[in-house]
């Protein structure tokens, strides 16, 4: 990184987390440092996307659609539709019931232990998803800066656990907001870089082409398998439960908009994400088709974690060599593939277009058995390295292709993101703990600014258990995709309990609590047991809970009565 | 007894959403002719 660079990067990361130590360091009622209270929508929506949008989402994203396309944004398809019914059903009722936390609602509704319950499944989850988004950052700047990766996680962790403990619900919506514009900036900067990139005489609409015609424009598949992580229908049946337990029960979302001035700006502001969501992640990946694009014509290495690539080489040479010569020769093929593809479109000349199509498939195809057969070669020279690399690929294009100042830039970009997703889930996790568990469970009643006390104990609690865990944490597969398996892993059950609350009246608490205990069983049965796609486990985990409550509910005497309310 | 007339803020709040779902139909279609047009 140039002076330029580090200028950039501690300019942009020093104001947001001076800035939001100073100006909310005064917050000290309970209501103003737990909610927040008074948001406008535009900052709700923002520090709602801001909360979603971690590290990982911009080095996983573009990463994912290098190598798989565009498809992953049918994730998403669920999610505008998840945002009206938040909109209508669950905002209002936290509004009126003035909670702090999602899950003081069920003990009204049910009893403690469904509330205890729900609680504790959103700490394991969002402890561990938080973890995994402290250590993705880490890897790239401990890469860039040589710097340990416990360092890295400490460093990060602790500026963002700084400022949280320090302001707040309302410091971590308002800083989220600068953090976002920080992000949006950053974006549309690489994206422009991207296109600059290109070869002479390659625009966007030649870049769609080549990798239309290598399947990497693949936004929408309307065909329907059960194995398939990604299609219309996923996305849009397990993407709308997702986002419904996600933004509607995990208090890392609810706990940005209860901090609306009203209800009304609360669900301006979740509609406000449900319009640009779908927009923003396709624009990310749109990103990564473009990075794709770039190394058809700047020879990508055979293998993205250059440190463990170049440990392959050490230890064996002859074998890596050869299997990077063989690369070499299949790039230039895929290369002199593409520029015949489009010298073909220039013409207008069918037939031509169809022998050009076919050798860059075939040319594609070729590095395909080449990379794969390298992943198994670096594994077996390094015992223990990873076989997955995709999230190396966009760190490796920011390096190689960023002007200087705009890579750092992008550095500041993944802090950002990084921290404003970990300060909403460490805000969280501590004022749950604090008023599901702490406060609900005290022999004597708390006093505020106790209350107000013990959350930043467990704020920071909670901040040191998440840096702890990202120091255990490895390269999942794809770390995106590790944090949304985790969270259907239990999103399902908690949603299934939010919605028999709401709309299945005569369940009573101890059948919904069985029925939940039982669900998530199984969800972790399927999980282990079954190939199904991971969106799918929303909807098994959100039915078997609402099916077997009603199954029960007849079945079983419960001293807590019905409720007819809300 | 006769039933109070609609208030004007679900309507209104009817139509936000639906203009959310609008947008979204255009969106996943436009993404759809994208994808159709260079695959």
């Amino acid at each position: 990184m140039s002076a330029l660079d580090w200028v950039v990067l501690l300019a942009t990361t020093a104001f947001i987390v001076i800035w939001g130590i100073w100006r909310y360091r005064g917050n000290k009622s309970m209501a103003g440092y737990l909610k927040g209270e008074d948001l406008s929508w535009p900052t709700i929506g923002l520090s709602v996307m801001a909360t979603q949008a971690s590290a990982i989402t911009f080095l996983s994203l573009p990463g994912q659609a290098y190598e798989d396309g565009m498809r992953f944004v049918q994730f998403y398809f669920g999610l505008p539709l998840a945002m009206v019914v938040i909109a209508v059903v669950f905002v209002p009722i936290y509004y009126k019931l003035k909670v702090y936390t999602a899950y003081e609602y069920l003990e009204g509704r049910f009893d403690v232990r469904v509330r205890l319950l729900a609680a504790g499944l959103f700490l394991i989850s969002r402890g561990l998803a938080t973890g995994i988004s402290i250590y993705a950052p880490a890897i790239l700047l401990s890469s860039i800066f040589g710097w340990p990766l416990e360092a890295t996680s400490l460093v990060v962790g602790l500026m963002v656990i700084l400022y949280t403990v320090i302001g707040g619900s309302k410091a971590v919506s308002q800083t989220q907001k600068q953090q976002m514009l920080v992000i949006l900036v950053g974006l549309v900067a690489a994206g422009f870089v991207a296109c600059s990139v290109m070869p002479k005489g390659v625009g966007v609409g030649d870049a769609l082409t080549l990798a239309g015609a290598l399947d990497r424009v693949n936004p929408v598949d309307a065909s329907f398998t059960f194995s398939d992580r990604y299609n219309l229908w996923s996305g849009l049946a397990g993407g709308f439960l997702l986002s419904l337990a996600y933004f509607g029960t995990d208090q890392s979302q609810v706990g940005r908009y209860l901090g609306g001035k009203d209800a009304t700006e609360s669900k301006l502001g979740m509609l406000m994400n449900g319009v640009l969501k779908i927009p923003m992640q396709a624009g990310i990946l749109f990103i990564g088709v473009l990075v794709f694009v770039v190394y058809i014509f700047n020879a990508p290495p055979v293998f993205w974690n250059t440190p463990t690539l170049d440990a392959a080489r050490r230890a064996e040479p002859a074998l890596i060599g050869g299997i990077e010569a063989r690369w070499g020769d299949a790039t230039a093929e895929r290369k002199h593939a593409a520029e015949s593809l489009l010298a073909a479109h220039d013409a207008d000349d069918e037939a031509r277009i169809a022998v050009a199509r076919k050798e860059l498939t075939d040319a594609q195809g070729h590095m395909d058995v080449i990379r794969k057969e390298a992943k198994v070669a670096i594994v077996q020279a390094v015992p223990g390295s990873e076989k997955q690399d995709a999230d190396f690929i966009f760190f490796d294009f920011a390096l190689t292709h960023l002007p200087s100042g705009l890579l750092g830039l992008l550095v500041a970009v993944i802090l950002a993101a990084t921290m404003s997703s970990i300060s909403s889930a460490v805000s969280s996790l501590g004022s749950t703990t604090t008023m599901d568990f702490h406060r609900r469970l005290a022999k004597r009643p708390l006093a505020d600014a106790e209350t107000v006390r013990l959350s930043k104990l467990y704020t920071i609690l909670w901040g040191l258990v998440a840096i702890g865990f990202a120091t255990f944490a490895s390269l999942l597969d794809n770390l995106i995709q590790a944090v949304n398996i985790l969270g259907s892993l239990f999103y399902g059950t908690v949603l299934g309990i939010f919605l028999t609350a709401f709309f299945l009246k005569r369940v009573r608490g101890t059948a919904v609590f069985i029925a939940a205990l039982i669900s998530e069983a199984l969800v972790l049965s399927v999980f282990a047991l079954t190939s199904i796609g991971f969106l799918w486990f929303n909807l098994i985990g959100t039915v078997a809970v609402m099916g077997i409550a009603l199954v029960l509910n007849p079945l079983i005497r419960d001293g807590a009565k019905a409720s007819n309310s809300v | 007894m006769t039933p109070e007339p609609a208030s004007p803020a679900p309507r209104r709040w009817r139509r936000y959403y639906v203009v959310v779902i609008i947008i979204e139909v255009i969106v996943v279609a436009l993404l759809f002719v994208l994808g159709e047009v260079y695959s």
